[in-house]
């Protein structure tokens, strides 16, 4: 559709490289995590590694399937809502959570570091999901179709 | 709403990816109209109903 050809995403060949980035980052942040004994090793593979993870879901998720349609389009925009309606009640329990803990129970009040993180752990939580549904849906289309030829 | 595609494929004997192929689109899409799990645009149903022959309206309908 004529439309679809407007849609601001990446070539399909860009989803390999994501995965191969994302995939990449993990091993690294895993791997350095698990070995490094040095602080500032484990904080610079820590932040490469989550940057790198980000970066390639980023390339995998904005990159055209090889047959980009309307379908295709409704499937990213259901799963996008989707993500954000799940990641907005989810923060509202965090927020409802926090509060009554930090009210009720001796826990340390959150400075402003760990509340930026809050809010960027919510906006990747908000991409990771819409990445996961999107597939998942496609996925499965992809696989009943193939059993109705 | 309800459609006949799949019975006009049927009609015409053909898959769900030559359609799909010759209307331009997914074989996912294909199914997903077939199955009444997405509801196609404008310019997909006058495509569609271009290539079996038939008038949108006898393609489509309301329930």
């Amino acid at each position: 559709m004529d439309s679809n050809k407007k849609l601001l995403l990446l070539p399909n060949c860009f989803q390999l490289v994501g995965w191969i980035v994302a995939a990449a980052a993990a091993v690294c942040l895993v791997c350095t995590l698990l070995l490094s004994k040095t602080p500032f090793l484990e904080s610079l593979a820590a932040v490469l590694g989550t940057v790198g993870l980000v970066a390639g879901l980023f390339l995998v998720g904005f990159s055209r399937e090889k047959t980009e349609d309307e379908f295709t389009l409704h499937l990213r925009v259901s799963s996008a809502l989707t993500a954000l309606l799940v990641v907005f009640f989810l923060w509202i329990l965090n927020t409802i959570v926090t509060v009554f803990l930090v009210r009720f129970l001796p826990l340390e009040v959150f400075g402003p570091i760990e509340i930026a993180l809050d809010c960027l752990t919510g906006f990747v939580a908000v991409f990771v999901l819409y990445l996961v549904l999107f597939k998942i849906r496609l996925a499965h289309f992809n696989k009943k179709s193939a059993y109705e030829e | 709403m309800k459609n006949s595609i799949r019975i006009e494929r049927a009609v015409k004997r053909i898959s769900q990816q030559e359609l799909a192929e010759a209307v331009g689109v997914s074989r996912q899409t294909i199914y997903a109209i077939e199955n009444d799990k997405f509801i196609p645009s404008t310019e997909l149903a006058l495509k569609l109903s271009a290539y079996f022959g038939k008038t949108v309206n006898e393609l489509f309908s309301l329930d």
